[in-house]
């Protein structure tokens, strides 16, 4: 190292990380509380009051959006901002763009807590928000990251450690994946509809959802974990060359891994294997930083007894060994087919959320308390407390969970002796499990009043912090240009084997990635490279192959009335509870009717597949049953299902359908293309839609149903219930009366 | 490279053969371990495991895809149920005899409260589906073998289901006997649907 330059003195910006980890542990109390609330109204379903705003399916993602962005991501932030200035020896780039990130975030996270009960949604997993909102995301998420790439630029540490390539990941990838999965058609300032339809919405939704597993929930903690572990153990890093390639491998693997989400769907197969094979592959990379925590620890174990701290970090490591070895289990096709639409799928994510993010966050809170308020933590015992009622709180939660889910997936392929489902009404497979929901409700209350001590201690530790903070100033000289060598591959002259053998030697020794370490652009470019080619190797022949999506003359777009029917659906969040993708296999087609096939979504802006039947699949529930069934169980759910769960929708037979609103829609999917003939797009969407309703409306009082609902929430929603899953039971169009087909297609009914 | 901190205590149990790598950031510090022999090892075997199956499942033509997995399936299913629709010879007179054997009826009964109330009231006077105790028939003219076919195929386009899928044979043939007793007992419900057939035919 060049002495000869001159020092340079510098401070380090705790502020911003106090701002952070106080909204980590009060976002972490809103999204376990929100969670503990859906768990409680799946049992009581009184409990919502017949008010849209406290139902389940929309406070469901208010509490995976508080949980996965308020609280991990504010743990995240405040991790990189407390981390990066110290591993770089530099203050952040601007303190300004410091304020910005922080206050923009939290405005982010309370336009969600509005807009979300309100039923504004975009009705995809964990990208529920609409499109102002994103527009918000991504303007902060920019910020952040002129933030965090300035303070590499202006760095006094000529290396980049293992941390902040973690970080790099995933100030990176978060954004190509926001921005990709949510571009749309606005149509209006709370409405829009995504560019993509059917199985390539579905597919860019898990290339999404999961890498938002992998670069919100997985790399910023692994470099949280790189940075608080070795801390608070004192201990070196186990494997520097571990942490080479399990980062690497990471990076490049788990962007192919999505479409583990959509096996037996109507998502072409070969994805489907991608997305298995992937994360098989995954498997050992991501128990690379399992490795590398835990053995970071050897030669510390004796102090893990003694530091709730130390005790946080090891059960969140270990729960991610646990979570990272089920992942591959249940991407494996024939153990999926038993696990999806299941609460199994539930215990994984709340192993991985409440025992890898939750855990790892309290650690480094625990830790970081006494340094950012400079007083002792207020109370060690208290953080003991929480520690163990916490883990009992996961354990009590997953056990259950995991029960209810295995219960539930047999009870739905289990055949009697005659070939017949042992269990043909769904409300059966449910009521079976209510118990397990209760231990969850036990095991939830557990882990929230954790997370109150966890306040409670913070608050405290706050109360006797110093009159003012100290703020030391550290002093480091600037980087000159490098002078150092490189290693390189000292090659004898010999024949040209030889030559190529010790090239393979310098390669597998990775002393080439040390030089990366010093190249911050180099080594972004790679990471961005890495992440982007493996998305295009699935997406482009997802979209551009057109034998994926064979057509199915008969499928048409909805109705203007459905159109307004499915919005509905949407807004109400229904894809939480039920699915619209009958799999091919023989308990489902029995249960459910023929098969989903990629053909019939061609029209779906967003598709509706669902990841969780808490209630019945829909795809086929088009006439099964007549109008009348259908309003009086959307009026109350155990008058005709004895047992249900679902909460009462009174309010769809009361509200009045906003018709003029239908006229803007139909515009929107008109421009994605959507064929809607010229009577529609000529501004008669509102008079067809009319006409619909009303049809519908006679149909129910035929039915032995009330008069008047014609210009009701309820109509639309009947419509669009009873056109689900029809299209491909009509006749061809060359069979059929053009008259006929230029009419609307009321389905069911009498 | 001077240590700004402390250096790391020495690891006690000695396991570390690995030199210290020269790298200390904010004072910490990494060993330069190689990777485990078993994650190594397992590393590859799912690489190979993963071309393995990629080839044979989309590349060689043998593996089964699940179209045609499913397919398999249903022909078994198919063959079981057309096995078991040999064994039955469901006639008129059969049905009409179940309907002095109280044990049929009230089992039939049973099975009424629990698949078909909701839709049909609990005592067959129409809700949702039309009124069963009124001498009115929308399909059929009300003989057995009319409430038999019903109940068995269905009528998809009115949302009733076909109950052959789930109810087994005898299941099946007491809840037809015991709708059967409820013709013409004429309880206040659903207004009368279908055409009139009085019981004399």
């Amino acid at each position: 190292m060049p002495m000869s330059a001159r020092a340079e003195k510098f401070t380090y910006d705790d502020a911003i990380v106090r701002k952070f980890a106080f909204a980590t542990i009060i976002w972490g109390l809103v999204a376990t509380l929100a969670g503990l609330w859906v768990a409680l109204i799946m049992v009581v379903p009184a409990l919502s009051f017949g008010q849209p705003w406290l139902t389940f399916g929309r406070l469901r993602p208010l509490h995976t959006n508080a949980a996965i962005f308020a609280f991990a991501g504010n743990a995240v932030f405040a991790a990189v901002y407390y981390s990066t200035q110290r591993l770089l020896k530099t203050r952040m780039f601007s303190d300004g763009l410091s304020k910005f990130h922080f206050w923009g975030w939290q405005a982010i996270i309370v336009a969600a807590a509005i807009t979300l009960p309100l039923g504004i949604t975009q009705s995809k997993e964990y990208a529920e928000l609409e499109w102002p909102i994103d527009i918000a995301i991504a303007v902060v998420w920019v910020a952040f990251a002129i933030n965090f790439f300035g303070a590499i630029a202006k760095r006094r540490e000529r290396h980049l450690y293992v941390a902040i390539w973690f970080y790099i990941a995933t100030v990176i990838t978060v954004a190509i994946l926001h921005i990709f999965n949510n571009l749309v058609v606005p149509a209006g300032l709370f409405k829009s509809y995504p560019i993509y339809a059917g199985v390539q919405d579905a597919f860019m939704q898990w290339w999404y959802g999961h890498n938002a597993v992998a670069f919100f929930l997985t790399t910023p903690f692994l470099g949280l974990m790189y940075y608080f572990l070795p801390k608070a153990a004192g201990r070196p890093v186990f494997s520097y060359r571990l942490s080479i390639l399990h980062f690497w491998s990471l990076v490049f693997l788990y962007i192919w891994a999505g479409p583990h989400h959509l096996h037996y769907t109507a998502l072409p197969e070969w994805a489907s294997t991608l997305g298995m094979l992937f994360s098989v592959m995954l498997w050992m990379p991501s128990w690379g930083g399992m490795i590398n925590g835990l053995l970071t620890l050897r030669g510390a174990w004796n102090r893990v007894s003694q530091d709730p701290v130390l005790k946080f970090f090891v059960v969140g490591i270990t729960f991610y060994g646990m979570a990272t070895f089920e992942g591959p289990l249940l991407s494996i096709k024939s153990v999926n087919a038993l696990s999806h639409y299941t609460d199994w799928t539930i215990a994984h994510v709340h192993s991985g959320a409440l025992g890898w993010n939750g855990f790892m966050t309290f650690g480094m809170l625990y830790w970081l308390a006494p340094k950012l308020f400079q007083t002792q933590l207020w109370s060690k015992k208290l953080a003991e407390i929480h520690f163990w009622i916490g883990t009992l709180g996961i354990l009590f939660y997953i056990v259950a969970i995991y029960a209810a889910g295995v219960t539930q997936g047999l009870m739905w392929r289990a055949f009697d002796e005659t070939g017949r489902l042992a269990y043909p009404d769904f409300v059966e497979t449910v009521v079976r499990i209510i118990p397990m929901y209760w231990v969850r409700v036990f095991g939830g209350s557990l882990f929230v009043a954790g997370v109150v001590l966890c306040l409670v201690n913070l608050l405290m530790t706050w109360k006797h912090r110093p009159k003012t903070y100290e703020e030391p100033v550290h002093e480091a000289p600037p980087l000159g240009a490098y002078a150092g060598t490189d290693p390189k591959p000292t090659v004898p002259a010999h024949p040209t084997m030889v030559s190529f053998a010790y090239q393979l030697r310098y390669f597998i020794d990775a002393a080439w990635h040390r030089v990366w370490e010093r190249r911050p652009l180099k080594l972004s470019v790679w990471v961005a490279v890495s992440v982007v080619v493996a998305s295009l190797f699935e997406i482009i022949p997802t979209f551009l192959i057109r034998s994926n999506v064979p057509t199915i003359s008969t499928v048409e777009p909805y109705t203007p009335l459905e159109l307004a029917g499915r919005d509905i659906y949407v807004a109400e969040g229904c894809y939480n509870c039920h699915s619209q993708m009958v799999r091919p296999i023989r308990s489902e087609t029995e249960r459910y009717g023929e098969y989903s096939k990629p053909g019939e979504f061609v029209y779906d802006h967003p598709f509706q597949w669902g990841s969780r039947r808490i209630g019945p699949d829909l795809h086929r529930v088009g006439g099964k049953y007549p109008h009348l069934w259908h309003l009086r169980h959307m009026d109350d759910p155990a008058s005709t299902t004895q047992g249900s769960l679902m909460p009462p929708y009174p309010w769809l037979a009361q509200t009045e359908l906003d018709f003029a609103s239908i006229q803007p829609r139909v515009d929107a999917m008109a421009m994605l293309g959507v064929p809607y003939g010229k009577d529609v797009l000529a501004g008669q969407a509102e008079q067809t839609a009319r006409a619909q309703a009303s049809q519908i409306a006679t149909e129910l009082q035929q039915q032995g149903g009330p008069a008047g609902l014609e210009s009701k929430q309820i109509i639309a929603l009947i419509a669009y219930l009873q056109r689900l899953g029809t299209d491909i039971k009509r006749a061809p169009p060359a069979e059929r009366n053009p008259e006929l087909t230029a009419q609307s297609q009321p389905a069911g009914g009498q | 490279m001077a240590h700004t901190e402390e250096p790391q205590s020495s690891d006690p149990s000695g396991e570390h053969e690995a030199p210290l790598g020269d790298h200390v950031y904010d004072g910490i510090q990494e060993y330069d371990n190689p990777l485990p022999r078993w994650w190594t090892a397992i590393f590859w075997a799912t690489f190979v495991f993963s071309i393995g199956y990629f080839f044979h499942y989309h590349l060689s033509g043998n593996g089964q895809s699940v179209a045609q997995g499913y397919a398999v399936d249903r022909r078994a299913a198919d063959e079981t149920r057309a096995r078991e629709a040999l064994t039955q010879n469901v006639t008129e007179e059969l049905l009409a005899s179940l309907l002095t054997n109280s044990a049929a009826v009230d089992k039939g009964k049973e099975t009424f409260i629990g698949k078909c109330a909701v839709c049909h009231g609990q005592k067959g006077e129409g809700l949702i589906g039309p009124n069963l105790t009124d001498a009115h028939f929308i399909h059929g003219s009300g003989k057995m073998m009319d409430l038999y076919d019903v109940t068995s195929n269905g009528v998809d386009a009115k949302g009733m289901p076909a109950w052959s899928k789930q109810l087994g044979p005898e299941e099946l043939r007491s809840v037809v006997a015991f709708v059967g007793t409820l013709r013409h007992t004429n309880l206040p419900g659903k207004a009368p649907e279908g055409a009139e057939h009085p019981p004399s035919q």
